[in-house]
């Protein structure tokens, strides 16, 4: 549907380029806080890799994602830990919070090993994560059977995580956009940013349906955020890879924990709704057709062979659909957030690979520094300027 | 009353089994859904609202009569063979899985590399793959049905062992000739084979006979049929309620009726046949009602132009219509079935007249007393593998759905890649045989084939017919123009995703928050995340959408297509990673 052009400028205090989590999260804050904010979305909000990922709420670190990067690397990201625990403590007001059931559940994450090197692997990690004040310990293969008695032969033994958990994409958005509406801010769908410039006062940006003028403005534009910051000079190194999510038929419950692996890829959880989701970043394709993300045949064989490996109740399901999303990586692992120094105004909310965990979190902290009030937490290291 | 036709008068191996508890008697190797619908029983399970369901479409696309047999995972009714001991279990949404290991996951798929591929057994695709024969081409047909034939040529289950072997009548015989000539002609036929992914036209991923097998043929020739639309009444969900194909197949093919009194309703020329064969079969059919208005004197053109293109078929018409008066059944047109109601199933079937909009006429409502309601109206191209594999498809307002773009030989815009059949927009079943041949000869031409000259002489025989046909097809719809339904007998709450329970009210609300796409309208209610996968709530949907919105549908506005085209079972599509 084209959405119908305004008659003449539209002014406001804070303008949201964006409409995934982050900008979701960002408009129902400044809301709630009393500012006045409109966002804006190309398309339909929640679209894109907030509607496309697998609903994991993580804390502990997953060996696939930091494999190769190095000690220096995972010490610096292993110092995000109490974001990420603070994060998820969001997500659990949030539930209380919105008008929409997120379906939000922190049942604990098991990462399961099939080996003893991996055991090794997971040991080591367990105590560098304790030490950075992390809720983690290992269980052995009796322990792990008594807790999720769901698991196949193949596991002998896991790291128990008890503050990971889930929550429902497709609703968290929908209802952080309802709250932010019922607070008073607007939400506008099919309405593209085409470029913005700094004005008097603050900003300008052209869309497709007129010019908004605002006093500050949030690049929150996923996979798009790089764009509209290189119109204002600025830098961001996003990059992004298409991964598989496959969705089985629903059952009923029998699997109550986020199960990841200690060294292959895998994330698999069952849904509120009873339907199993298996990711954990299975390669995806490109079609060129229509320059959408594809779904690779392998990717679809070996990754629901890997779950029902773990999970031999997996097997007797059936396969209802699966996608290919974009996960957006910054190259140090950690999202873009708050004012850019010397731009008075410019505001950035842009996650890095675990947007869906920290999407509440940054929205509250990017809010907060909007409105003038002390952000929770200090938002230097994720400041847009330490890309040069 | 028995609801099996025949009463004792055809031979056949009896089969025990029990349905929740409830011992009964069956026929060895008819479907469970033929079983339980002769041993009186219409609920197969229920959905997480609660709601009973049983058979809906009847071929394998609704997944709604699923049933849990020796205490395995759900699996369609219709489209799983009854053996004696079995025990089956109605199917609760909210079961807990059983373990099933992947099995034969080890090392490389298998790979087929015919020549020409085609997908689908009715009479396009069998059609095509006697043409790619003829032409010499190595050819290889696949049908996700364990009997070839389609919706057009069921055949009488082999369960049944017919004196003489004799089909029903011309439509299955002409079948059985096909079939058998194809088979004859060297085509390697795979039946019970489900083609779960379309990643290309030369990477399609099948389970045949619980193997994997990955066919990459030269090419390729979709003939993959259509299926009913569905148009969502208040109760239709309820066991009973089923489309007239269902009705059809489990009385050509298992000689079983769908219920003791039934009603047959929608629009166009199926639902007269259907109606007239249950009735020469001995079943009350209580009324036909046909949202077309009676054909007059204005309609006299189209009946003379249809009467020009196929002679045969109109007076196929005027049978159904004449048999159907000497039983008594009374022809309702200008009118629709707008609600049904009972508690475990159907038991009664409002019908109102209809205005030219589709709006129910106030006044006219009558009530029957029924326990099943058959209902066509019309059908939807089975498109999800051409588009998935990137066949441009564009939206035909006339028929509202999506029909490829092909040229005159059936070519699709990707190479290799021809699409033949109601698959390519509805054109019956004579198009489909002619757009098969056509089809098969062009495949076999652009691959060197040389077409031996009887071929050439039946593929310009094939031409000409495609433009009768069209000019049939045409007449015929000129006959049974009626307004195009969609959500106009539907209250708030009455229920528009099957699958989901997502009501027509939520649907509307979801709109209303600023929803403006098929996606937007799932991501807030969960309407098309169901089984069937959108395949009845998403045309439904769309077109809300476009009467809100604005801009037509276009192939954009339908949910993306991608693996599985329907859903499969995981242990049988696993495969071990780095093998």
């Amino acid at each position: 549907m084209t959405a119908e052009p305004w008659t003449r400028a539209v002014e406001t205090d804070v303008l949201i380029v964006g409409g995934g989590i982050y900008g979701a999260a960002t408009a129902y804050q400044l809301a709630r806080f009393g500012v006045e904010t409109i966002l804006v979305d190309r398309a339909d909000p929640g679209a894109e890799a907030s509607g496309g990922n697998a609903g994991s709420l993580h804390l502990q670190l997953s060996p696939s994602f930091y494999a190769g990067k190095g000690d220096d690397w995972l010490r610096d990201f292993a110092g995000m830990l109490p974001f990420f625990a603070a994060a998820v403590g969001r997500w659990k007001e949030l539930a209380g919070e919105l008008p929409r059931d997120i379906e939000l559940s922190v049942n604990g994450g098991l990462m399961v090993a099939e080996t003893e090197p991996q055991m090794r692997v997971l040991r080591d990690k367990v105590a560098m994560e304790r030490g950075h004040g992390l809720d983690i310990h290992m269980l052995s293969m009796s322990d792990v059977r008594g807790v999720a008695p769901y698991l196949g032969d193949a596991v002998i033994g896991a790291a128990y995580c008890p503050g990971e958990g889930k929550a429902n994409p497709l609703n968290a958005v929908a209802g952080l956009l309802e709250g932010a509406r019922s607070a008073g801010a607007s939400v506008l769908a099919r309405t593209e940013v085409l470029g913005f410039e700094a004005a008097p006062g603050g900003w300008t940006a052209g869309t497709n349906r007129g010019v908004i003028n605002c006093r500050r403005i949030v690049i929150a534009a996923g996979l798009w955020s790089d764009g509209l910051a290189a119109t204002v000079g600025v830098t961001l190194p996003i990059s992004h890879r298409p991964i598989h999510v496959n969705v089985t038929e629903t059952c009923g419950p029998f699997a109550g924990h986020l199960i990841q692996h200690a060294e292959l890829r895998l994330t698999l959880k069952q849904a509120a709704a009873g339907n199993v989701i298996v990711g954990g970043g299975w390669p995806a394709g490109i079609d060129p057709d229509f320059a959408r993300p594809a779904v690779l045949r392998e990717s679809v064989q070996n990754s629901l062979w890997l779950a029902q490996h773990i999970v031999p109740k997996v097997g007797g399901l059936g396969l209802l659909r699966c996608w290919a999303s974009r996960n957006l990586y910054i190259p140090d692992g950690k999202p873009v957030l708050g004012e850019l120094p010397g731009a008075a105004g410019l505001y950035f909310a842009v996650c890095n690979s675990f947007g869906f965990t920290l999407g509440p979190l940054s929205g509250l902290l990017v809010a907060e520094a909007i409105a003038g009030r002390r952000p929770g937490h200090d938002l230097a290291p994720f400041s847009a300027a330490r890309f040069g | 009353m028995t609801f099996r036709v025949d009463g004792k008068r055809r031979k056949a191996d009896e089969a025990g089994f029990h349905f929740d508890g409830h011992a009964a008697q069956g026929i060895e190797g008819e479907s469970l859904a033929a079983a339980l619908t002769a041993a009186g029983h219409q609920a197969f399970g229920h959905r997480a609202d609660g709601s009973k369901r049983g058979i809906f479409c009847g071929m394998g696309v609704c997944q709604e009569c699923l049933v849990a047999v020796d205490g395995g995972p759900g699996v369609r009714a219709c489209a799983t063979p009854l053996h004696d001991g079995m025990r089956i279990a109605s199917f609760a949404d909210d079961a807990e899985p059983m373990a099933a290991a992947a099995a034969n996951a080890d090392g490389p798929v298998p790979v087929q590399r015919p020549e020409i591929l085609v997908v689908g057994g009715g009479p396009a695709g069998l059609a095509a793959a006697r043409a790619a024969a003829l032409c010499g081409a190595d050819a290889a047909l696949i049908d996700e049905r364990p009997e070839l034939g389609g919706q057009y040529f069921k055949q009488l289950a082999k369960a049944y062992k017919v004196a003489g072997g004799a089909p029903l009548d011309e439509q299955a015989r002409k079948g059985s000739e096909l079939i058998a000539e194809v088979e004859r002609r060297g085509v390697r036929v795979w039946r019970d084979a489900t083609l779960w992914g379309a990643f290309g036209p030369a990477e399609l991923a099948v389970v045949a006979g619980g193997a994997q097998q990955l066919f990459a043929p030269s090419r390729l020739i979709l003939a993959t049929g259509a299926y009913e639309r569905g148009v969502p009444v208040p109760g239709w969900t309820l066991p009973g309620f089923m489309t007239t194909g269902a009705a059809q197949t489990l009385l050509r093919v298992y000689r079983v009726a769908p219920g003791r009194r039934v009603l047959i309703a929608g629009n166009g020329p199926l639902n007269l046949q259907v109606a007239a064969e249950l009735a020469a079969a001995g079943v009350a059919v209580v009324a036909v009602v046909e949202t077309a208005r009676r054909p007059g004197p204005r309609q006299l053109p189209a009946l003379a132009r249809g009467w020009m293109a196929s002679a045969d078929l109109i007076r196929d018409g005027f049978r159904y219509v004449r048999s159907l008066s000497l039983a008594g059944v009374p022809i309702y047109h200008g009118h629709a079935v707008v609600a049904v109601a009972g508690k475990n199933g159907v038991e009664k079937a409002t019908i109102a007249g209809i205005d030219r909009s589709g709006s129910p006429i106030s006044g006219t409502r009558r009530d029957f007393d029924v326990d099943a309601v058959c209902v066509n109206h019309g059908f939807l191209p089975a498109n999800e593998i051409a588009r998935a594999i990137g066949c441009r498809h564009r939206y035909d307002k006339g028929n509202s759905c999506l029909t490829p773009e092909r040229d005159a030989d059936g070519l699709a815009t990707k190479p290799g890649v021809y699409i033949a059949g109601d698959a390519a927009g509805l054109g019956g079943a004579r198009a489909a045989l002619a757009q098969g041949f056509i089809a098969g000869c062009a495949a076999a031409q652009s691959l060197g084939k040389a077409m031996p000259a009887a071929v050439e002489t039946e593929l310009r025989a094939s031409r000409a017919g495609l433009r009768r046909h069209h000019a049939f097809q045409t007449a015929l719809w000129r006959l049974f123009a009626g307004p195009r339904l969609t959500t106009q007998f539907a209250a708030a709450d009455t229920v528009v995703c099957r699958c989901e329970g997502v009501t027509l009210g939520q649907v509307r609300q979801a709109m209303s928050g600023g929803a403006t796409s098929l996606g937007a309208v799932k991501r807030l209610t969960r309407a098309g995340m169901g089984r069937c996968q959108g395949r009845y709530c998403g045309p439904l949907v769309a077109e809300m959408l476009a009467t809100a919105g604005a801009a037509a549908p276009d192939e954009l506005s339908f949910a993306a297509p991608r693996p599985p085209i329907k859903p499969v079972s995981i242990a049988a599509i696993a495969r071990k990673p780095g093998t």
